[in-house]
């Protein structure tokens, strides 16, 4: 699905990412742990093409494509899909109105009919379940006046409906209540597929009770330095991140 | 956004651009007492009428253009614009009678003048360079008692009623230009709705220049009577030419008690061409009295055209419990400039007025909105709500914001808020991974920004002023 | 409008000894462009609000020694502890009664001249700017070098009294050098019957200077007063404005704020408090003409009796002076059926990477809020002055000195008091 080489990043000449190495197969869920402010959602950014984030060395192969040569648009409509830490709101906009131009764009590119008014709000109303959202949401405008909860939930919805190969979940968890929580992690396993990959970026475990990852990595100084299953975010959860800085300084 | 995605020039024509190849009766340029008289002979009016003409004539005289408006251009010579040009083939409203190259004319701009393939529920009224050529659904308006006819028509027929009402709002004298349309107008619109009586169907006038080196100087009156409503829709066009063409209008309308005008305006005139050559000069007065107590007046204006536009309607709310509302949409991209924005005259008691203004500035686009709240003594209790926001596309357009606040009452409340700033690199980004191009996220992002405006719009001109928007926008952005 | 009167004073003005003719050729200039453009009329865009013909046809006459104090004042009542104070009466200056802190360089308009090349700031040349410099009499000019931070403010007090109609003429050049700063007080006291001053500000704040500007105007409310503040800004500098105006019949401040180098930055606050037949009028244009420049204006008025009031606040951004933001703000209070205001907030924005906005309010006080006070047990009058009081903390929450703040919160609170009660 995915494959970054050595990817190092900088924003405004201070390097952020200093090497990253992953791999991503179609159907695997990865999830990145990691304290405030080691890159995590620098390399969420830098992957859909966030201009802000200059890509100094390395190379990202998306499905056998250099992401890093895409626009933002040509990557999302090449099925890359992140939900933003902190999504933006679009006063005006109707939210309706929103993800039918986005789906539309995306079925476009993928050669297939654009979908029309009726047929796009039985398929929202449907989608619309899975997030346990009312219907009279998708007529508001996009995030705008939303509680954390909701827009969270406006990203995963935009998600099922716009069906991405990889999907990024950036801190989708932080801000959420238990129920909220539950809601975003159901949604997400629903649309769980062999062929669809998700890359979780947290720094809590507690969303990896509702969900079953394949793999755990921990992010740190800029790299991917320790990765393991299930068991590591336990350990990370019981003992905290300093045990992983030790065992670095030996090696190092 | 990039700056070199920006800059790229705008793609799309004007589609409008085309010019109608027929005879045309026309007069020599220039203007004069002669003038005057000839069009007013050629118009069979009344001498009270030709005298009206030749006082505001001679005050325009002794008037000076005004200066203060935030606008740019070469000094109009008034003496090469031609002041009068009709189709030679007359028409006297029946259709039958219209050539069919106007009638063509109007199928192209999609205004279909024969009533089968008419919108439904709206009547139009065409005025076609300096005259009216066809007034649809006549009939069944009059069943209603609304009259509905061109000026000229209105002279001959309802001569009281124009006399009362002509000038009573804009008086002759009131500004340079318009004085000079007081002058010379040729023809345009009158409105008479009856006491109670709620007008069955949209009223429209589609106005259109065809003759090079002319001007248009149509006046539309309309008035509603007591407990009256009407919904009144204005559209404009003209051929692409290189000279600027001078389109000086005068638009009165008097609310008595009770009454409600809605006004739309989507003006598209010409806008010149990207370098800037060409255009119409939109040089408009709009002012709406609302005499009565409880009597609206709204104006909702979108402005994609023309290469200057100069207009404030504008309301004077006279009565107790009158309401004004002012909502406009107006873009500006490659040289076009625009000063516009609106006046609220608050005099009576409890009188209500909101004002919401969006501006958007692309290319080397200038625009100013200038307002002015003037609340009386005597307007007790007056309240206003202003929003005025700007966006701007590019690094080379300009936006300005003057609105003048005047508050001579304590009870009143006023409130103005403005806000200028360009289209959030967040909001594109956000789009863009949702898969949109930044084309078309900006015309989204706009039509957000206008929705507000829009929904004012009747149904059939809100699609219209959407679609126009993105036209005009096109190219804006890369 | 003829300058009949003024020309009479200017000639007397070239004969007085006691100033420095090397001055002359600067004032004849100034005159005879001054005699060009005429007096502002309310013909002119922007003096369509404020009406200045008890001026322009006015008969003041220039300061004479005999309208200096023939004893020293008394200045006690104008105490303000921890500042060193420089008095000015009636446009001459009380050395006995003044003082200077060290690191302040004060000069004489002739000393500042030299320094400066002989070139003589007149700033966008309006006709009052033009006024002051044909006319200067009095003023300081304050030079703070390079590096230093003068802790203790620096206060001029300008005091006019007596009965004869005179005219004066400040001239006050504040130059912040290089990464220094300074908090100046100007305050306008005194009971003039009859008194018209057209005091010039010249203030440059070089890179990284900081000055806290601080102006009270409460002169009797028989005076004319013109401000002319023309501040210019380079990269990192900032400025903080902050002015009380209750005094005077005719007022008018122009504020001119030219942002000039990169995060300059400038924060100008206003609170007038006018009554009976005041006319105050505050207008202030703000020029980004540097990328990356930041400005507020706030402006509160609260307007008594017939009084009337004028805002006029201008932000301009100039062609690729990109990542501005600038904020207008203009709230109004009439307390009385016949009180006016004028409110025009303006922006004219010439690039696009900006973030501006303004707001303004006109309103009386709000009933809802009245009521809920007096449900609470508060009587009316309390009430109405609790809201009149919180409206202005505001303005005077934003004074950058402890001690100052402290004391015109009391003084204001009283005069608040006398005219509601």
């Amino acid at each position: 699905m995915i494959t970054i080489k050595n990817l190092k990043v900088s924003v405004e000449d201070k390097e952020i990412l200093k090497g990253v190495n992953l791999d991503v197969k179609p159907g695997e869920l990865h999830v990145i742990m990691g304290r405030n402010g080691t890159g995590k959602s620098t390399l969420a950014n830098v992957l859909v093409g966030k201009e802000k984030y200059k890509v100094t060395n390395g190379t990202v192969c998306f499905n056998g494509e250099n992401l890093l040569d895409m626009s933002p648009e040509d990557r999302a409509c090449a099925g890359l899909f992140l939900s933003f830490q902190y999504p933006v709101a679009i006063p005006g906009v109707n939210n309706m109105y929103f993800l039918k131009a986005a789906v539309n764009a995306v079925r476009k590119s993928r050669g297939e009919e654009e979908i029309d008014a009726v047929d796009f709000l039985s398929m929202i109303r449907e989608k619309l379940k899975m997030v346990a959202l009312d219907e009279s949401f998708i007529h508001r405008p996009v995030n705008d006046g939303f509680s954390g909860g909701e827009k969270k939930r406006n990203e995963i919805l935009q998600m099922i409906a716009l069906e991405p190969k990889l999907s990024i979940l950036d801190e989708t968890d932080s801000g959420l209540d238990i129920d909220a929580l539950k809601i975003v992690a159901q949604g997400v396993n629903d649309f769980r597929s062999p062929e669809r990959s998700f890359i979780l970026i947290t720094h809590y475990q507690r969303i990896l009770n509702y969900m079953q990852p394949d793999y755990v990595h921990v992010l740190m100084n800029g790299k991917l330095v320790k990765s393991g299953t299930m068991e590591l975010a336990k350990d990370l959860e019981e003992k905290g991140y300093s045990w992983i800085e030790k065992e670095m300084a030996e090696v190092g | 956004m990039s700056n070199e995605l920006i800059k790229k020039s705008i793609a799309e024509d004007y589609k409008y651009g085309f010019e109608t190849d027929i005879e045309q009766d026309t007069f020599p340029p220039g203007l004069d007492e002669n003038i005057i008289q000839k069009l007013s002979n050629i118009k069979n009016e009344p001498e009270w009428l030709l005298n009206w003409r030749l006082k505001a004539y001679h005050h325009w005289l002794k008037m000076t253009e005004p200066a203060w408006a935030n606008v740019k251009f070469n000094p109009i010579d008034y003496q090469s614009i031609s002041y009068y040009s009709a189709p030679k083939i007359k028409s006297a409203g029946s259709l039958d009678e219209i050539d069919p190259e106007i009638l063509e004319t109007y199928t192209k701009l999609g205004i279909p003048l024969d009533e089968q393939k008419m919108l439904e529920g709206v009547a139009v009224d065409a005025v076609f360079d300096s005259v009216s050529v066809a007034t649809t659904f006549k009939d069944s308006l009059k069943k209603a008692g609304v009259i509905f006819c061109s000026f000229s028509e209105a002279v001959k027929e309802h001569p009281e009623l124009v006399k009362k009402y002509l000038g009573s709002v804009v008086p002759s004298t009131d500004n340079y230009y318009a004085a000079l349309n007081s002058a010379v107008f040729s023809d345009g619109s009158f409105v008479y709705i009856p006491k109670g009586v709620r007008c069955p169907m949209e009223l429209s006038t589609y106005f259109r220049i065809n003759a090079a080196n002319t001007g248009q100087f149509e006046r539309t009156l309309i008035v509603a009577d007591e407990s009256s409503h009407v919904s009144y829709l204005e559209g404009c066009t003209a051929p692409m030419r290189d000279e600027n063409q001078l389109h000086a209008a005068v638009v009165e309308l008097v609310a008595l008690d009770n009454a409600e005008i809605k006004y739309s305006t989507v003006q598209n005139w010409y806008p010149g061409d990207k370098n800037g050559i060409g255009g119409i000069y939109n040089f408009v007065t709009k002012r709406g009295a609302c005499r009565g107590n409880k009597s609206k007046i709204s104006w909702t204006q979108v402005e994609t055209g023309s290469s200057i536009t100069w207009k404030y309607p504008s309301c004077i709310l006279q009565g107790d419990d009158a309401v004004g509302e002012f909502y406009s949409v107006a873009l500006t991209n490659n040289f076009q400039q625009a000063d516009t924005g609106t006046k609220m005259i608050h005099i009576g008691k409890n009188t209500k007025s909101t004002i919401i203004s969006k501006g958007i500035s692309a290319g080397k686009g200038q625009q100013t909105y200038r307002g002015e709240v003037k609340i009386m003594k005597s307007a007790e209790n007056a309240r206003n709500y202003s929003q005025c926001d700007s966006i701007l596309i590019g690094d080379e357009c300009g936006a300005h914001t003057f609105p003048y606040i005047d508050v001579r009452n304590p009870s009143a409340q006023m409130e103005h808020e403005a806000t200028t700033s360009n289209i959030g690199e967040d909001q594109l980004f956000y789009c863009n991974q949702r898969g949109i191009s930044t084309e078309d996220a900006v015309s989204l992002i706009v039509n957000g920004f206008c929705k507000e405006v829009f929904k004012e719009l009747p149904m059939e001109f809100a699609v219209e002023a959407q679609k126009l928007m993105e036209v005009s926008l096109e190219g804006a952005v890369g | 409008m003829s300058l009949s009167n003024y020309k009479v004073e200017f000639k007397k003005m070239l004969n007085r000894d006691y100033f420095s003719k090397s001055l002359h050729p600067f004032r004849k200039e100034a005159f005879s462009q001054l005699e060009k453009t005429g007096f502002p009329t309310r013909k002119w865009e922007e003096w369509r609000f404020t009406n200045i013909s008890t001026i322009s046809g006015g008969e003041y006459k220039i300061s004479e020694i005999a309208d200096a104090p023939q004893n020293p004042p008394n200045i006690d009542p104008y105490k303000m502890n921890g500042v060193e104070s420089i008095v000015i009466y009636n446009g001459h200056f009380q050395k006995e009664l003044s003082s200077v802190p060290d690191g302040v360089s004060l000069l004489s308009g002739l000393d500042y001249l030299e320094r400066k090349n002989g070139k003589f700031d007149t700033a966008n040349n309006s006709p009052f700017d033009l006024l002051n410099t044909a006319f200067a009499d009095c003023g300081m000019c304050i030079v703070i070098e390079k590096d230093t931070q003068i802790e203790l403010p620096i206060r001029i007090l300008f005091i006019s009294n007596g009965d004869r109609s005179i005219m004066v003429n400040p001239r006050v050049n504040i130059d912040v050098e290089e990464s220094s700063s300074l908090t100046f007080i100007e305050q306008h006291v005194g009971d003039a019957v009859s008194f018209f001053q057209n005091e010039s500000v010249f203030i440059s704040l070089e890179n990284s200077a900081q000055l806290n500007h601080i102006r009270i105007q409460s002169n009797s409310d028989f005076t004319q007063n013109m401000a002319n503040i023309n501040v210019n800004q380079d990269a990192e500098s900032q400025y903080n404005f902050w002015q009380l105006v209750e005094g005077s019949k005719l007022s008018r401040s122009n504020i001119c704020v030219q942002l000039n180098g990169k995060n300059a930055q400038c924060d100008l606050n206003s609170l007038v408090l006018s009554k009976k037949n005041q006319h105050i009028d505050n207008y202030i244009i703000v020029n980004h003409n540097s990328p990356q420049t930041h400005s507020s204006q706030f402006v509160k008025s609260i307007l008594f009796d017939n009084s009337t009031g004028v805002f006029n606040g201008r932000t301009v951004v100039k062609e690729n002076a990109q990542k501005i933001t600038a904020h207008q703000t203009n709230k109004n209070l009439l307390l009385s059926k016949k009180a006016n205001m004028n409110s025009n907030p303006q922006l004219e924005i010439y690039a696009d990477d900006v973030k501006c906005s303004h707001g303004s309010t006109t309103g009386q006080i709000d009933e809802d809020a009245l009521f809920y006070l007096q449900s609470r047990g508060i009587n009316k009058m309390d009430a109405m002055e609790l809201m009149v009081t919180g409206f202005a903390n505001e303005v005077l929450d934003k004074i950058r000195h402890q001690e100052i703040k402290k004391v015109l919160h009391k003084e204001f609170t009283a005069k608040l008091n006398r005219l509601m009660s």
